[in-house]
């Protein structure tokens, strides 16, 4: 019964006009990223051209244009860049984040629960909502990669050139970043696929104290903004102090913009998330009586 | 299916809603829940049903109480208050989606179901083009489609045409003749007891009279009194 749940939320999630909506939008905000840096690669690869003629030689900075700081999560520059890791947490939620408070309030609950019991449901629609805040997020960022992959060559990082690609020892899995580059990619989608998941999962369990499905959509926006809010204000404030960085709006970019983060914030953030949505979402509505 | 409704109450924010309700209710046989609005027919078919649990007394289904023993009675088909399905599917979308839960129910039986209701199978029109009685049609056949052992429909005949009450007498008939314990609210009383076994009239909360096939004459005094 769970396994026919899961997969019928999962279709309901996934088969909808909202998630596709979500994919057309994050698709469209990448390719604000995409163009300038193709444009910025063809006039450099020509500086480098011009300089190999002039001198004879290659020019050893062409090793600084590699993939891995040209596709969206490389790159820290463009409007579209910036754009898409700032609107990410209304891009994770518009798929399915208004589900169970639409269901809720209109009575389709009750349809479900006597089929598949409570904790099924729950279980169900907190996995379909997971897995489509995840791909939300994820997805165009591998259509961006793909895209970038068939333009930029795939030039192994070299750490010469660190200020470069702002990615420095200290950064989060730089080892990977400068060894395989490949798995670094893989492992942050990965990082922003669990956490993108979870925070689209706020939406559930805010739909209790929130009737309108526009509102539940939009709280994983201003939460985001919130802790970035008081990160930026209460938490950094020395100049001189290299913080970790603390805010999902800015860890979840594979390039650090300020600072770095450390795997610590990242499991902490996710336990926490997992906690804020989990407990009170699924095992405490197990309890709540349908009306 | 025996139900035992022993001695419930249901309070909710201090207020009274049910108030020691006690009943026993068997298969093959159609109950109506008779009452004025506020009466607590609803109510009470929400505590059958499991969505929520009473304040005091317990229910008990085929011996077993509801919500310790079991969350919600093994087969139930569910119709209360109004319709509710997804807007962007189409009647039999919706009612596929929902019988892939459980999956005991082929394509054909969801269209069979629907034909009986008065709806088309192959109509393609999407859940939030459908009229009132549409909506009202689809939500019968949900509660159903599955051939539950307890059917529960409340006000099943609003928004319905002569034509559409007339399908809810048959189908109700139908239900009772293939052994399933069918409870129904209606405000219309000449339905209640053209249909029913079992006539409930509910005051307050309370069982004002419960009476059998042969007394329903006193239902149409009571309710006017």
């Amino acid at each position: 019964m769970l396994k026919n749940a899961i997969k019928l939320e999962c279709r309901k999630a996934i088969c909808n006009p909202f998630f596709f909506l979500a994919l057309v939008i994050g698709a469209f905000l990448t390719l604000f990223s995409l163009a300038p840096m193709a444009e910025s690669f063809t006039q450099d690869m020509e500086q480098h051209r011009q300089f190999s003629e002039e001198f004879g030689m290659r020019n050893p900075l062409m090793q600084m244009e590699t993939l891995f700081n040209h596709w969206i999560g490389g790159e820290g520059s463009t409007a579209g860049a910036t754009n898409y890791f700032f609107l990410f947490p209304l891009l994770i939620s518009i798929p399915y984040g208004w589900s169970y408070c639409s269901e809720r309030y209109s009575g389709y609950i009750k349809n479900m629960v006597i089929r598949t019991g409570k904790t099924q449901y729950y279980v169900a629609k907190y996995t379909a909502l997971f897995l489509s805040g995840g791909l939300a997020m994820t997805l165009p960022l591998l259509f961006n990669f793909l895209l970038a992959a068939m333009i930029f060559p795939a030039v192994t990082p070299d750490p010469s050139y660190l200020t470069a690609y702002g990615i420095s020892g200290s950064s989060f899995l730089s080892m990977l970043f400068y060894g395989k580059p490949f798995l670094y990619v893989v492992m942050y989608l990965l990082v922003d696929f669990v956490l993108c998941g979870l925070i689209a999962c706020l939406c559930f369990t805010v739909s209790d104290l929130v009737k309108k499905p526009i509102a539940v959509t939009l709280l994983p926006f201003f939460f985001l903004l919130a802790v970035h809010y008081f990160c930026q204000s209460f938490v950094y404030t020395e100049i001189e102090v290299m913080y970790i960085e603390l805010s999902p709006m800015y860890f979840l970019r594979p390039i650090p913009l300020v600072y770095d983060t450390s795997w610590l914030v990242v499991l902490l953030w996710g336990i926490l998330l997992f906690a804020a949505t989990f407990l009170p979402a699924v095992v405490r509505r197990r309890w709540y009586e349908i009306y | 299916m025996k139900i035992e409704i022993k001695d419930v109450s249901k309070t909710i924010r201090r207020q009274p809603v049910i108030d020691s309700v006690c009943v026993t209710m068997e298969s093959g046989k159609i109950y109506g829940f008779q009452g004025i609005n506020g009466s607590g027919k609803t109510m009470l078919m929400r505590l059958i049903c499991g969505l929520i649990h009473p304040t005091e007394g317990e229910i008990l289904i085929d011996e077993k109480i509801l919500g310790k023993n079991m969350t919600f009675p093994d087969s139930v088909g569910l119709f209360l208050e109004s319709p509710a399905f997804l807007d962007g599917y189409s009647g039999f979308q919706n009612l596929k989606m929902l019988a892939s839960i459980q999956n005991k129910i082929s394509d054909e039986d969801i269209s069979s179901t629907l034909s009986a209701v008065g709806l088309d199978p192959s109509d393609r029109k999407k859940y939030r083009k459908y009229s009132l009685g549409m909506k009202q049609r689809l939500g019968i056949a949900a509660a159903i489609m599955e051939r539950p052992k307890l059917v529960i429909l409340d006000e099943p005949t609003n928004s319905l045409d002569t034509d559409g009450v007339q399908l809810v007498k048959r189908i109700l008939t139908i239900q009772r003749q293939r052994g399933a314990l069918v409870i129904i609210s209606c405000h219309d009383l000449s339905i209640l007891q053209e249909l029913s076994d079992e006539i409930l009239l509910l005051e307050a909360g309370r069982i004002k009279a419960h009476l059998c096939a042969p007394d329903f004459m006193l239902a149409e005094k009571e309710v006017v009194i």
